[in-house]
């Protein structure tokens, strides 16, 4: 597999950490429901198809990604910066 | 009557004699023999016994299709087991030894399981050994014995294996017509281009064909010359990944020029390819057709016959029975003929022949509508049956014909692995009876016979196509024949050669109810392994067809995996091997602390001085030497390996306040404070000091091991979910040498060097730090101890460190210093009731460690709600303790299990102990523990168990601070 990092270009797969699913929302640090944490800290979707996940360029900028992949064919749609996402 | 070396002909270098051994006995052959075609020249035919009947065995292919002739190559002491003769060529001094048999090739005992009616039927072995008494797992050790292939060796490899990354246009796998024609076209287009083939030569099929070869020696002349090719030949593209990534192994020993390994020298390299356009010309193969008997050696196909004498100039026998279904059979004639060969009859399953093929078999006995019914021979082919067929079914008694090679041409399958190892579902084609490469990528294309473009010329006009299409219509005329019913008591007719998978075995797993192919598949073992179906998928899977009654892609298509034909294992782990495998760190100091004799162990990726022995001194001495002169004067310890992250920005102290589980906006310029970090799910993750160096400047230190964890942990935070905080981390670990200096004199010590700060108690307290000089060199001094002692780290720029360590240690002599290592470290830390590793095993959270007040209840941070979750705070969670065997002089071992006097002892007990070792300071074994209602039970006698050997140990419950639990030497 190979990952277009918006700052080094393509580079292969061995050089990404893979974190998971990007699509949980941290909860305020002022929320005190155990129930929203455990959602956010254990819950995750396992979708067929388009898959925006977090990546970081871990053996090379070190900058954190969000790559949307299709899980069916490992075919990279789309990468960006995590810093950049709209939240 | 078997195999000869021809006069003259093929692609052999007759000067160049070479010599190898075969079981023993030596093979002479020339420079370009393959070890197959020197073998059939030396008139050998049986050279392997059969996986489960232990049949002998001749050649049926001349390339990677072979399933018999498998192998061991010896080289010394080591041995790499299932090796194909036809792709292993013969150099000097070769050792080869025929497998899977016992005592000897010609005579093999195990061959009884032939005679045994019923036995290694498909599914034999679970049926009959799985109700066995004993079960299934002990018969499995005999029967594994008496099927099988060769053995693996059992010592380490010496081969060395390089690795290769390649980047580049256009990669094409295959040099047959299609894949020269398109490495040039694709050239000529200013593109620049790999060409892999994993023969010896380039050409393909087109090496067997004698009318190809001007054709071929002006492509290849003109390959040669071109500057945007570059060929690598004996090189299998083994595997294709996402992406356009290939796994290609080019073989770089075993050849006539090279010979036998060098050990100083890779023996294979594996190249890792990204290519931005893959050109699939990977051939077709020809297949064979099921008959009683089929596995006599002589038996082989016809293509094969044609190329061993056309390549290597040795003709497989004297006479011979051509067997074919369609056109391209015809084709051998000329080739046959011209090695002298006798053909005693050309059998063709189609009623009528085209006027083309009548020709080329003019004045031979042509027999239309008639099959090969029966092989006779075992150990080598005496003749043949031959019986009229009609419909798929032999009509009438069968006459019978003397021949010692029978040559059987079942028409092409396309090579279509690659193209489906990434899960293409492969596309059948009706007319043409295979299955072409299905929907592929836009960055691959397949042209040639993969495309059902059997003759060279229709290969190379598809290859010269903007998109090369498949073959609409099979330009071979042929007639679907799988298999020639065998008549009665005819003998086992095989499908899979490697496997020993018989028709019958296919029609018993149908009748068991298998109607899934891929079942069938796995119950019969038809096609799996080293061979991948190559010769044997398609008609198991048209006879599994036949039996279900319905068309061949109803049935399905079984999925391809890598690797294409077997790749070494070294090949694959390449130079990551041994100390290589992972990277080691090694601290400012390893030079200082090898010429003081340190002993160095592996923690994590740092190597660190693990004790300082001196003379006759084991361990345990040395250990408790170190400990107890630090405490009683000063040491020295190296503490480099702390992580160590630099942070920097306005928000620093928001952000460490919601890292950390205690208060960080309080810390003034100047200070240190210890904190602990939790996961998002509460449980601790790593702890260490973080001082604060100015107003908006931060350095952190974490475990050596955790450094790389909570620097990916403190990226993630600010780039993905607080990218508002205003904070820069850089991991600094290696600028930084480090030292402690512990001990009640280190204070008199460093003042007698430091200049530029004070470090009386009032100028430099307990958890504060200061900048100075040692020698002229610039250092941090913090003052901080996790020996229970008066101690300082200094810190170093790490160009530096070793030139300060030099000054510390010479002004140290007057004070009796001391080295110190990790064994020595960790035993006064447990002194101490510290917690490090045994203790923070990624299970515990803050309160099972006794830590409970360093988590703040004033503000949020990561982890502090699931922290409390009702499983994570019930009381009788094992809780940390100290633990003090009643005998002092009997030792505690960490992983040790603890129960409660006088109960059963059954289950993972009421705790563990974590870390032990024994006190200097207290003169008794010590350790710290994790302990159901530990803090409640100081005082109690609990048992430790050791669940290794059983031992029983009575412990006295403590507090986990045994020695100076005041901190008055500390804080002095």
């Amino acid at each position: 597999m190979r990952i277009r990092c918006p700052f080094c270009g393509e580079r292969g797969l061995e050089e990404f950490s893979p974190k998971g699913d990007a699509a949980p929302k941290r909860p305020a640090l002022s929320n005190k429901d155990p129930e929203v944490w455990h959602s956010f800290v254990h819950l995750r979707e396992n979708p067929k198809g388009q898959h925006r996940e977090y990546f970081q360029h871990s053996g090379g900028c070190r900058a954190w990604l969000i790559v949307t992949r299709d899980t069916r064919t490992h075919k990279i749609l789309d990468v960006t910066l995590a810093r950049q996402e709209k939240r | 009557m078997s195999g000869f070396r021809l006069p003259s002909g093929g692609q052999i270098d007759r000067s160049r004699p070479m010599r190898m051994t075969f079981d023993g006995q030596e093979v002479t052959g020339f420079a370009g023999d393959t070890v197959a075609s020197a073998l059939m020249a030396s008139g050998r035919r049986v050279l392997a016994r059969s996986f489960k009947y232990h049949r002998p065995r001749g050649l049926v292919g001349v390339g990677v299709d072979e399933p018999n002739a498998l192998v061991e190559v010896v080289n010394g002491a080591t041995v790499d087991p299932n090796t194909r003769v036809t792709t292993l060529e013969l150099c000097d001094g070769l050792v080869v030894r025929s497998q899977n048999r016992w005592p000897s090739l010609g005579f093999d005992l195990m061959s009884l399981n032939d005679w045994v009616p019923g036995i290694f039927s498909a599914g034999f072995y679970y049926k009959t050994f799985m109700s066995l008494p004993g079960g299934w797992m002990f018969y499995e050790r005999i029967i594994r014995r008496a099927a099988g292939m060769g053995q693996a060796g059992r010592l380490p490899d010496p081969a060395r294996y390089d690795r290769a990354h390649l980047y580049c246009d256009v990669l094409v796998v295959g040099g047959g017509p299609a894949g020269l024609t398109a490495a040039l076209k694709a050239a000529d287009d200013g593109r620049d281009v790999f060409l892999v083939e994993q023969d010896i030569a380039l050409g393909g099929q087109a090496q067997s064909e004698p009318d190809a070869a001007p054709w071929l020696r002006d492509v290849i002349a003109r390959i040669t010359a071109h500057t945007g090719i570059t060929v690598l030949t004996r090189c299998t593209a083994a595997g294709d990944y996402d992406d356009r990534t290939l796994m290609l192994v080019e073989r770089l020993s075993y050849t006539p020029d090279k010979g036998l390994p060098d050990p100083d020298a890779p023996q294979a390299r594996l190249w890792i390819t990204r290519a931005d356009q893959v050109i699939l010309a990977t051939g077709a193969m020809e297949r064979s057709i099921v008959f009683a008997g089929n596995d006599a050696p002589g038996v082989m196909l016809a293509s094969a016959a044609a190329g061993y004498i056309q390549r290597y100039g040795v003709a497989p026998g004297r006479r011979a029975v051509l067997f074919t279904n369609n056109d391209s059979g015809y084709d051998q004639i000329s080739v046959l003929k011209s090695a002298g060969i006798e053909i005693a009859a050309v059998v063709d399953c189609r009623p009528v022949v085209s006027g083309n093929c009548a020709e080329k078999a003019r004045g031979l006995w042509l027999r239309t509508g008639h099959a090969v019914t029966q092989a006779i021979g075992r150990h080598a082919l005496q003749g043949v049956r031959i019986g009229r067929i009609s419909g798929g079914v032999v009509q009438g008694p069968a006459g019978y014909e003397a021949c010692d090679i029978c040559l059987v041409s079942g028409g092409w399958t396309p090579t279509i692995h690659l193209s489906s190892h990434r899960g293409t579902r492969p596309a059948y084609a009706r007319d043409l009876q295979a299955f072409l490469p299905g929907d592929m990528d836009p960055a691959y294309r397949a042209c040639g016979a993969v495309l059902g473009h059997w003759r060279r010329q229709e290969a190379i006009n598809n290859a010269l196509e903007l998109v090369p299409t498949p073959a609409k219509s099979c330009s071979i005329d042929h007639m679907p024949l799988w298999e020639v019913p065998a008549a009665k008591g005819a003998g086992k007719a095989f499908v899979d050669f490697q496997h020993d998978v018989t028709a019958s075995d296919i029609r018993l797993a149908h009748r068991e109810g298998f109607v899934s192919v891929e079942h069938m598949k796995r119950y019969t073992t038809l096609g799996m392994a080293g061979d991948q179906g190559k010769t044997s998928n398609l008609t198991g899977l048209a006879m599994m067809s036949a039996c279900l009654g319905q068309d061949l892609p109803q049935t399905g298509t079984t999925t391809f995996r890598p690797p294409f034909t077997p790749v070494p294992l070294g090949a694959l782990a390449g130079p990551d091997r041994g100390g290589a495998h992972t990277l080691l760190r090694r601290t400012p100091f390893r030079a200082l602390d090898k010429a003081a004799g340190a002993v160095f162990v592996n923690l994590g990726h740092w190597q660190r001085a693990w004790y300082y022995p001196r003379e006759n001194e084991d361990i345990e001495d040395a250990y408790k030497r170190e400990a107890r002169d630090v405490r009683a004067g000063v040491g020295l310890c190296d503490v480099s390996t702390l992580g160590k992250i630099a942070l920097k920005g306005p928000d620093t102290a928001e952000f460490l306040n919601r890292v950390y589980t205690n208060g960080w906006k309080t810390l003034r310029v100047g200070y240190v404070r210890y904190g602990l970090m939790l996961r998002e799910d509460g449980i601790v993750m790593d702890d260490g000091t973080t001082a604060r160096l100015g107003p908006d400047e931060y350095l952190m230190t974490t475990t050596s091991g955790g450094a790389g964890k909570v620097m990916t942990h403190l990226e993630y935070l600010l780039d993905t979910q607080w990218p508002d905080l205003r904070v820069h981390v850089t991991s600094v670990t290696d600028q930084w040498g480090g030292v402690s200096l512990a001990g009640p004199k280190s204070r008199e010590l460093l003042q007698s060097i430091v200049t530029g700060s004070a470090l009386d108690g009032t100028a430099l307290p307990h958890m504060a730090l200061t900048h100075a000089e040692i020698a002229d060199t610039p250092v941090r001094i913090y003052r901080l101890s996790f020996s229970g002692e008066l101690a300082y780290e200094i810190f170093v720029p790490a160009g530096y460190a070793e030139h300060v360590y030099k000054v510390i240690w010479a002004a140290g002599k007057k004070f009796n210093i001391t080295r110190y290592g990790v064994e020595a470290l960790g035993t006064m830390r447990i002194e101490k009731g510290h917690v490090a590793g045994g203790e923070l095993d990624g299970r515990t959270t803050i309160f099972d460690l006794g830590l409970g007040a360093m988590a703040s209840s004033k503000k949020e941070y990561i982890g502090s709600v699931l922290q409390h979750r009702p499983g994570l705070r019930s009381a009788d969670r094992p809780t940390l303790v100290g633990l003090m065997p009643v005998d002092p002089m009997q030792r505690l071992t960490g992983g040790t299990l603890l129960y409660s006097e006088g109960v059963a002892v059954l289950g993972p007990g009421e705790g563990r102990v974590t870390s032990a070792t024994w006190s200097p300071a207290l003169n008794r074994h010590i350790a710290l523990g994790l302990l159901a209602n530990g803090p409640s039970r100081h005082g109690e006698t609990v048992v430790a168990i050791s669940a290794v050997d059983g031992t029983r140990i009575d412990v006295t419950v403590t507090s986990p601070h045994f020695f100076d639990p005041e901190g008055e030497r500390q804080y002095a």
